[in-house]
C-alpha cells in the first residue's frame, strides 16, 4: 500500500510540474509604451498589463510630464482581470514618467514606475 | 504590518488546520475526545477573531494604498473578489459551528469543502481554478495530517492499536497527497532554482522545506518502527508514538509559522517588463 502511494505521489508531481510559473504579487509584465522606449508619435493610451489579475478600485496611474507635473489623464480603465489603460491628451516631445500603484486580487499591493520619451518632429 | 498580517495569517492556518483536520479526524480516525472536541471548538472561536482582525488590517492597508476611507473602503473591499471570499468563508465558519452536531463524515465532507474558500482567497487562487484545487490539496492533506496528530495526542490512554494503525494510513495518504501538491506550489512560485537562494520568498521557502523534512521523518519513524511495535505489544511502544507526535505537531506549528510568513512575502520577479 505504502508503494502504491508513493508511486501515485511520483507520478503527479511529475505531471504538476508542468505549471505555470506565477508570482503571487502584482508586477509589471509589459506595458504600452514600452518601459524605456522613445515613440515617434504621441500615444493615445497608456495600457499596463501585470502578472496576475489586480482589483481596479484600489490601483492608480499618474503620469507626469518632463517638468514634473501631472498630466491628466482619462479615467482608469480595466478592459482584463491584469490590464489597467488610461487615454491620454495630446503630449508634447519630452520624457514622461509613469507611475503605477496595484493591489493584486489576493489584496497584495505594488508599485513602480518607468519612462517612456515622445520624439520630437 | 506585515508582522501583523504574518501573525494573523499564523493564527488564522492553525486555527483553520485544528478545525477542519479535527473534523476530518473525527469521521476518519476516530471520535475525539472531550479535550479534543473542546480544541476544534476553540480553533472555531479563534477563527471568529482571527477573520475580522484581517479584514480590518487589509482594510487598513487597501486605505494606505488608495487614500479610500470610511464606509466607501468597507463597501470597495467587500466587493473584491478577496472580499466576497472573505464573507464566504465566514459565512461557512458560522454553518460549521452551527452544523457540530451532524454526522461526523457531513461535517469532515463540509470542512474539506470549506477549506477550498481559504486557497482560492490566497497567494494561489490569484491564478486560476488549478492553482487553487492543488493548494487545496495541499491545505486539506495537512490538515488530516496535523489536525489527526493532535487529536490522536488527546486521546485518553491507552491509544487502542487500531486508531494509531488508522492514523498510521491516514497520514500515508495525506503525504501521497501533500508532497506533489507542495512540489507543484514550490515550483509554480519559484520557477528557477537560482531564486530560491536569492530572495526571502525562496530562503523562506527553503526553510519550511527543512522543517517539513523533519516532520516526515518523524512520520516515517512513526510509520515503520512505533506502531508496528504497538502491534507487537511492546511496552514502551505507545509512549514513544505519542512522544514522537507532540515532537511532529510542534514542528508542523514550525512549519504552519512559515507558510504563513510565505503567505505575505513577494514571490521572486524573474524578470522586469
Amino acid at each position: 500500500m505504502t508503494a502504491r502511494l508513493g508511486l501515485t505521489a511520483l507520478v503527479a508531481a511529475l505531471l504538476l510540474l508542468r505549471a505555470p510559473p506565477v508570482r503571487g504579487h502584482a508586477f509589471l509584465e509589459h506595458a504600452e509604451p514600452r518601459v524605456g522606449s522613445t515613440v515617434g508619435a504621441p500615444p493615445s493610451a497608456l495600457t499596463l498589463t501585470f502578472t496576475e489579475g489586480i482589483e481596479s478600485t484600489f490601483s492608480k496611474v499618474e503620469l507626469t510630464d518632463p517638468s514634473g507635473k501631472r498630466v491628466e489623464t482619462g479615467p482608469l480603465e480595466h478592459p482584463q482581470s491584469n490590464v489597467i489603460s488610461v487615454s491620454l491628451p495630446g503630449l508634447t516631445p519630452g520624457s514622461y514618467t509613469v507611475s503605477w500603484s496595484v493591489v493584486s486580487v489576493d489584496t497584495h499591493a505594488t508599485d513602480g514606475h518607468f519612462t517612456f520619451t515622445v520624439k520630437g518632429s | 504590518m506585515n508582522a501583523a498580517f504574518v501573525a494573523l495569517g499564523w493564527a488564522d492556518l492553525t486555527a483553520t488546520i485544528l478545525l477542519a483536520g479535527g473534523l476530518v479526524a473525527a469521521a476518519l480516525l476516530a471520535p475525539p475526545s472531550e479535550s479534543g472536541r473542546r480544541l476544534q471548538w476553540r480553533a472555531a472561536g479563534a477563527l471568529a477573531l482571527a477573520l475580522p482582525a484581517e479584514f480590518a488590517l487589509t482594510a487598513l492597508r487597501m486605505r494606505e494604498v488608495s487614500g479610500i476611507h470610511g464606509a466607501a473602503l468597507v463597501v470597495d473591499l467587500l466587493e473584491t473578489r478577496w472580499g466576497r471570499l472573505w464573507v464566504v468563508r465566514s459565512v461557512g465558519l458560522a454553518a460549521l459551528v452551527a452544523g457540530r452536531r451532524l454526522s461526523a463524515p457531513l461535517l469532515a465532507a463540509a470542512a474539506a469543502g470549506w477549506l477550498l474558500l481559504r486557497s482560492l482567497q490566497g497567494h494561489a487562487g490569484a491564478h486560476g481554478v488549478q492553482p487553487a484545487v492543488i493548494d487545496w490539496m495541499h491545505l486539506l492533506a495537512a490538515a488530516a495530517w496535523l489536525g489527526g496528530l493532535v487529536q490522536l495526542a488527546m486521546l485518553p490512554r491507552p491509544v487502542p492499536v487500531a486508531i494509531a494503525a488508522r492514523m498510521r494510513v491516514q497520514a500515508t495518504a495525506a503525504l501521497a497527497v501533500l508532497v506533489p501538491a507542495g512540489v507543484y506550489g514550490a515550483f509554480l512560485h519559484v520557477h528557477r532554482v537560482d531564486l530560491l537562494t536569492g530572495s526571502p520568498y525562496g530562503e523562506t521557502l527553503i526553510a519550511k522545506l527543512a522543517f517539513a523534512s523533519v516532520l516526515l521523518v518523524l512520520g516515517a519513524v512513526n510509520h515503520f518502527r512505533h506502531v508496528p511495535a504497538m502491534r507487537r505489544g511492546e511496552p514502551r511502544a505507545e509512549a514513544r508514538l505519542l512522544r514522537a507526535v507532540r515532537l511532529e505537531v510542534v514542528v508542523g506549528a514550525v512549519v504552519l509559522a512559515l507558510t504563513a510568513l510565505l503567505g505575505v512575502l513577494p514571490m521572486p520577479h524573474g524578470h522586469g517588463p
